[in-house]
């Protein structure tokens, strides 16, 4: 009979890394968001407690070594420490973030913690009451980069211990989001005989099996829009016959995407109206938003009120009622997306603007915008763009040389 | 398109005037300067794309009506549109109206025109005067831009989006400049990173601290180890220092034990021995004691004096009997009072019947048990049979009055019944008057029958007359028709219908007739008896018979009380004899017991229920005088007992009485059981101390053989060479006590398995000494070290603590910052990048545009150019690159624009602008508008000119303004091949137009 074990299971915590599309938030709001990586840790840390779980395992990319965060380091220590004081051992594995060889640091954690020192599969015993009741499989990250299927070189050792569970930060083999690391495929997984496979890396929570669990937690605190929706960790009770899942949320931000039909919509008014019917259903939600919103079918009056500068004017009026609230709301960024097939303002028949139309199709953005990034001093700082971006530059590019052409003169 | 017709309400000087163009070629408008040619072309284009209110003020009637009017267009697909504006409605918007009356706004109109606007028309399609002067050097660029100009935005407006597009650019970014939005940000970045990388020393520092603390950390664990070491081997020095007592202690006494032969001996011998000898005096007085003792119960068993224990046996059941002996005094007092009760109760009762019973005579009597009951049932019975006896008698005296009454009732009922013949005689008469009436009423009915038969009979007689006469006349008819037609079957016809009639009419006349002759009924008529005497007839009938039937009733009533009044009295008599037989059995009673003659029958259960009760108290009366009897015997028996024991006890007599005698025997008995108890107690003692002495004789044999065993163990004989042995033993058994205790006390010091080490070792006291003065030594320089290194530790820890909670936090502060300063950078080299696109990709296209169009533009150019001036110049050449135009005549001499005449420039010009008009309009043509173009040229060059506009006119709707009459004959002079048609503006227009 094997007895009842407990334990959180959470990864890519990606403490103190910095959020994107997040440049023009109020002073007060920044603070809450710069801080919400550490909040999910510590609501990690209180959940543990309560629960009363064995232990905790933290599959890879808890920091990020790139950005020498201190301060990072130093409050996984302390939440370690914190775990110890409840008797509840932490099992950690690097991954490409946190990756062993990058680490600015070396901090000494409390003698609960049991850190995978090496790219090479090992395991540790976890001992309660002087019986060994699991082994904890696992390796870290050497360098940023491991490109080897590690999920072969996990074995299980030990036939009288009750649990075997496995630590992987890596890529499952349809996953294209990621970087391709420690690339696995579920079958092979399948066909080890762990109890419970507790994978990092990937940000989206996803169960890929159900028994045995093979589970990606996702990560704990969304830093952008498309790490929209709730995120945490698993709490996991296992015992002779089948383990429960159970998903405990630990963001205390969430990104939210919403997109309004704005193709009756002409006056600054009506997308005030709009923005409010949008926001609304939300008041109830009991943790602050970040809202990005794209408003679809935008007509040439809306083009208009936002080339103005209008639409943003609206947005800092609307922000500046919800943003004071004790569950703020928070509108950063809005986005207005037209058809130009829709606009017979845009079927204008004149051979200049077939030229142009033309034109567009031979365009390489790449040869156009050198200067500035190959800059010397721009470059540093600069990221190199990807070809979604130059895609989304060149149509953006067309539409401004439309407005500038044919709108503006009030054809 | 097409213009088809136009009409102004009122625009400048024109006031509601039609016009109508020609919808294919050439319409040419003549009119002196003034005339309103410039103010109609205005309103065409006023029509097609409106006007700004300032311009629609100028142009405002000065006379009257309102600005406006309409244009009739016709679209490339053959529809035709009605464009009206006013200047009252919607600020001048337009209304289209379609064919079929639909109405369409200005947008739509916009729709229409694709994009063109009142410029572009002007630039493409408007040939004037004013161009040609504002064009006086024609450049590469500015054909490019004319060419530009016809397009959609215009060359003016590109260039404005140009030069915006540049100028955000600059606002965001230089490569060499340092204001713009972008370069300030990268300094604002460079400034960041500068206080980032400062930061990075943070990191040494915390390893350095890092690595610090582990060494520290590492030599202090070192120090400890050896602090513990050296404090262990202080320990044992110190052990060893306070065990060397000890150690000597047990080497001394192991040395002396070595000495002697080793005594084994019963440790407690002497202990023994002494104990033994004790305990032999103690037992020896002992002994003495209990002697004397014995003695002593023996005389006082000898002074106690006993009763014999036979007489106390007696004397014991006397005092039992005592308590039976009370009780029968008491009972008999008892039966003695009863018996006076019992007596005086028979007294009482029989009192009242003194004088005729005595209790003697009750007790002799024989009474059977029931006797009273008996004697009540006599009573019972002769009271009961009195009362049937009356009762009956009575019943008998009214069965004889209802007899005697019913006698009388037939005797007054037969009065009314007749004789036997009177009745027979009365019955016959009034039979016979019944039968008569009833004859009488069946002859009635009988007749009134036949009177209704007959009349229904006549009624169908007469019915067959009327259809003889039909029938007649039916006949009548067939027999003309048949005669004048002589057809034969009509002549059967004819008699058939005859013959039907008169056969009916035959059979239904003679029943009528059979009817009529019946006779009349006669009523047979007896004479009735008068009506009084039948009633009266009949009343004596009928009392007859209820006279007869009552008789009847009433003698079998007569006959029931007969029956009835014979069985009472039966009853009667039986009651009367059995009264004489109780009247016997009362008086063979009273022979029986003849004081009841004395006494009345009712009373005899009473005096039953008495004689009874007596003699019952009689009977319980000798029961009371046998136990008196009883009693009286028992208790003189015991007393002559008690008298009898005090005789042989006191050997005297006594006549006291018996209770005073008791009382004493009691005494006497109580006390010899004391002295008996007495002498049973010293008598065990005596016995016991006995027992005692024999126990003391048996322990002092106990004790002597004792004490030769001890002697015996010690291999001694006396008790003097026991002591002596005992002393060696002693002094051997100190020896080995010395030994265990220093054994002790170095277990205690060190352990049970490392206390031997030390012994035999021959340490000193000073060895020990300096051993430990060196330890304390060392221990102090260990300790100063250690001292130093957690200094060392606790300073490294601080300031890494302080590093990790301070330098951290301003370093995750700052990096955020810059990383959101990247992203803004990141965001705007993103709207960068969009205008450097957009402005690159416009002046592309720009150039592509013309350069595409400039070649083919210039070719048709030479064309119109060539033919314009007679092939005098055949080529027009352009020079891309230094934008260059030159033409070369038919000698193949090249010309520079300012070589040419300002005559042939216009020509020039106005042959690349057709050239560019038809190669602008090649999809969506386009009427050509002409206004006075020709002012510089020649007469033939003109000639020319006009062959090319009518050449023109052929494919494209051309409208031509000339205040020129030559003009207008050079003209004419192609109306006859050509569609077209001429339209003078004078004074008399408005007036002819309006006429039509």
């Amino acid at each position: 009979m094997r007895k009842e074990i407990s334990f959180i299971h959470a990864a890519d915590l990606h403490i103190d890394s910095p959020f994107k599309g997040l440049t023009h938030l109020p002073e007060t709001i920044k603070q809450d968001v710069l801080s919400s990586t550490f909040t999910a840790l510590d609501q990690l840390v209180r959940t543990a407690i309560a629960k009363k779980v064995d232990f905790v395992l933290l599959v890879g990319d808890i920091f990020d070594h790139n950005l020498h965060s201190l301060k990072a380091q130093v409050h996984v220590r302390t939440a370690c420490e914190k775990l110890g004081e409840h008797d509840i051992d932490v099992f950690i594995s690097f991954g490409n973030h946190d990756y062993l060889k990058g680490s600015p640091f070396q901090l000494t954690f409390s003698p609960n913690v049991h850190i995978f020192q090496s790219e090479e599969v090992t395991y540790f015993p976890y001992v309660k009451n002087n019986e060994t009741i699991a082994h904890i499989y696992g390796f870290s990250y050497e360098n940023q980069a491991v490109t080897a299927n590690k999920a072969v070189e996990f074995n299980k050792q030990g036939d009288n211990v009750p649990y075997h569970i496995a630590m992987l930060h890596g890529s499952v083999d349809q996953q294209t989001d990621h970087e391709p690391y420690a690339p696995f495929k579920t079958a092979e997984l399948l066909q080890k005989p762990f109890d419970y496979w507790a994978l990092g890396h990937v940000h989206s929570r996803t169960i890929i099996h159900e028994n045995p669990p093979i589970v990606y937690p996702g990560n704990t605190q969304g830093r952008h829009r498309r790490e929209s929706g709730e995120k945490g960790c698993y709490y996991v009770k296992m015992n002779q016959s089948a383990a429960n899942l159970e998903f405990i949320p630990l963001h205390s931000i969430e990104f939210k995407d919403i997109d309004i039909d704005v193709t009756h919509v002409e006056t600054i008014d009506e997308v005030e109206h709009a923005i409010q019917h949008a926001i609304n259903p939300y008041d109830t939600m009991q943790t602050p938003i970040l809202f990005h919103i794209t408003c679809k079918n935008a007509q040439y009056a809306l083009i208009e009120l936002e080339k103005k500068g209008y639409i943003e004017e609206l947005v800092d009026v609307c922000n500046s009622s919800y943003e004071h609230a004790h569950i703020w709301k928070y509108i950063y960024k809005i986005r207005m997306e037209h058809e130009h097939g829709q606009d017979q303002r845009f079927q204008v028949e004149d051979h200049f603007l077939t030229e142009l139309e033309h034109m567009w199709e031979h365009t390489q953005v790449e040869s156009l915008i050198e200067p500035l990034f190959n800059h010397v001093q721009a470059r540093t700082f600069l990221q190199q763009l990807s070809n979604a971006e130059k895609e989304a530059i060149k149509q953006a590019a067309r539409e401004e040389l439309l407005y500038a052409l044919v709108h503006k003169r009030g054809i | 398109m097409r213009f088809i017709k136009a009409h102004m309400h009122g625009f400048g000087k024109w006031v509601d005037t039609s016009f109508t163009f020609n919808e294919q070629g050439l319409t040419c408008i003549v009119g002196d300067n003034e005339s309103g040619k410039s103010t109609f072309q205005t309103f065409i284009s006023f029509m097609l794309f409106g006007l700004p209110p300032k311009k629609r003020a100028f142009y405002r009637p000065k006379t009257s009506g309102t600005l406006g009017g309409e244009l009739v267009i016709q679209l490339d697909d053959g529809e035709m549109v009605t464009i009206q504006r006013f200047d009252g409605h919607k600020n001048g918007a337009a209304i289209c109206i379609l064919e079929s009356g639909e109405e369409q706004s200005e947008e739509w109109l916009q729709t229409v025109l694709k994009g063109m606007t009142a410029e572009i028309f002007a630039s493409t399609f408007q040939f004037s005067t004013e161009d040609l002067y504002a064009f006086q050097q024609i450049e590469v660029d500015q054909i490019g831009e004319v060419l530009l100009n016809a397009s959609i935005s215009g060359a003016s407006h590109v260039r404005e989006v140009e030069e915006e597009l540049e100028q955000k650019k600059d606002d965001l970014f230089k490569p060499r400049g340092t204001r713009p939005k972008m370069n300030e940000q990268l300094q604002r970045l460079d400034t960041i990173q500068q206080q980032l990388n400062k930061h990075a020393h943070i990191q040494e520092e915390h390893q350095a601290l890092t690595e610090q603390i582990t060494q520290k950390t590492d030599e202090i664990n070192h120090l400890q180890k050896n602090i513990n070491d050296t404090r262990k081997d202080r320990i044992t020095w110190e052990q060893v220092q306070r065990a060397l007592p000890y150690i000597q202690k047990y080497e001394q006494a192991e040395k002396e034990l070595a000495q002697t032969e080793v005594i084994s001996l019963n440790e407690d011998g002497p202990h023994l021995l002494t104990e033994q000898k004790r305990l032999q005096q103690e037992y020896m007085s002992n002994k003495e004691l209990i002697q004397k003792n014995i003695d002593r119960y023996i005389d006082e068993m000898n002074n106690i004096s006993l009763l014999d224990k036979h007489i106390v046996e007696e004397g014991k059941a006397i005092l039992q009997e005592k308590e039976e002996w009370t009780y029968n005094v008491r009972f008999h007092n008892d039966l003695k009072r009863e018996r006076d009760y019992i007596q005086t109760e028979i007294d009482t009762k029989v009192h009242p019947y003194i004088r005729i019973l005595t209790p003697e005579t009750i007790d002799a009597l024989d009474m059977p048990p029931f006797i009273d009951k008996k004697w009540k049932e006599f009573a019972r019975k002769a009271a009961q049979l009195d009362d049937q006896r009356l009762d009956q008698a009575e019943t008998v005296k009214h069965k004889g009055e209802t007899l005697k009454s019913v006698e009388e009732k037939i005797t007054k009922a037969s009065i009314n019944i007749l004789p036997k013949d009177e009745y027979k005689d009365l019955k016959e008469t009034l039979s016979l008057d019944e039968q008569t009436r009833s004859n009488e009423w069946y002859m009635q009915t009988l007749a009134q029958e036949k009177s209704e038969q007959k009349k229904r009979i006549h009624k169908n007689y007469q019915q067959s007359v009327k259809i003889l006469l039909g029938t007649n006349v039916v006949a009548l008819l067939f027999g003309v028709i048949a005669f004048l037609s002589s057809i034969p079957w009509l002549y059967y016809g004819a008699i058939v219908s005859a013959v039907f009639g008169w056969v009916q009419w035959y059979y239904k006349r003679t029943e009528y007739a059979r009817v009529d002759n019946e006779q009349q009924l006669e009523v047979p008529s007896i004479d009735p008896l008068e009506k009084e005497k039948i009633i009266s007839l009949q009343e004596q009938l009928d009392a007859h018979i209820r006279a007869t039937e009552s008789v009847a009733f009433l003698t079998r009533q007569k006959e029931e009380a007969e029956y009835e009044y014979a069985h009472t009295q039966r009853a009667l008599k039986d009651i009367e004899t059995e009264e004489q037989q109780l009247n016997v059995a009362i008086e063979h009673e009273v022979l029986r017991y003849p004081f009841l003659d004395r006494i009345e029958l009712s009373d005899w259960e009473d005096i039953g229920h008495l004689l009874q009760d007596i003699q019952s108290l009689q009977l319980q009366l000798r029961d009371v005088h046998r136990q008196i009897e009883q009693n009286k015997q028992s208790i003189e028996l015991f007393e002559q007992k008690v008298r009898t024991w005090w005789n042989t006890i006191f050997h005297e007599s006594n006549s006291e009485p018996t209770r005073t005698l008791l009382s004493t025997i009691e005494q006497s008995i109580h006390e010899d059981m004391k002295a008996r108890q007495r002498h049973e107690k010293v008598y065990f003692e005596k016995e016991e101390a006995i027992e005692h002495k024999r126990q003391m004789n048996e322990h002092l044999r106990q004790v002597e053989q004792t004490m030769k065993a001890i002697f015996q163990e010690a291999h001694v004989t006396s008790e003097e060479e026991f002591i002596q042995q005992h002393e060696i033993y002693l002094e051997q058994q100190q020896n080995i006590n010395s030994m265990n205790e220093a054994k002790q006390q170095l277990i205690q010091i060190f352990s049970l398995t490392t206390w031997d080490a030390y012994v035999h070792q021959e340490i000193e006291a000073h060895t020990v000494e300096y051993e430990l003065q060196n330890n304390h030594q060392r221990m102090k320089e260990y300790e100063k070290e250690l001292e130093e290194a957690r200094s060392k530790l606790a300073t490294a820890t601080a300031e890494r603590t302080h590093v990790e909670q301070t330098d951290s936090l301003t370093y995750s502060e700052r990096m955020h910052m810059f990383e959101i300063e990247k992203e803004k950078l990141q965001e705007l080299s993103k709207t960068w990048a969009i205008y450097e696109v957009t402005s690159s990709i416009l002046q592309q296209t720009k150039q592509t545009y013309m350069r595409k169009h400039l070649d083919a533009v210039i070719r048709r150019a030479t064309e119109h150019f060539s033919y314009i001036t007679n092939h005098r110049y055949i080529r027009v050449h352009v020079d891309i690159e230094n934008e260059h135009i030159r033409v070369e005549d038919n000698n193949h001499t090249f010309y520079d624009m300012e070589e040419l005449s300002k005559g042939t420039r216009d020509q020039l010009y106005i042959a690349i602008r057709i050239a560019m008009s038809e190669h602008i309009q090649k999809n969506t043509p386009k009427p050509y508008i002409f206004d006075d173009s020709f002012v510089h040229f020649d007469k033939k060059r003109t000639e020319r000119m006009i062959d090319r506009i009518i050449y023109l006119s052929r494919q494209h709707q051309v409208v031509l303004f000339t205040c020129k009459d030559e003009i207008e004959q050079m003209v004419s002079a192609y109306s006859k091949e050509n569609d077209i048609s001429i339209v003078r503006i004078d004074e008399s227009f408005m007036v002819k137009y309006d006429e039509t």
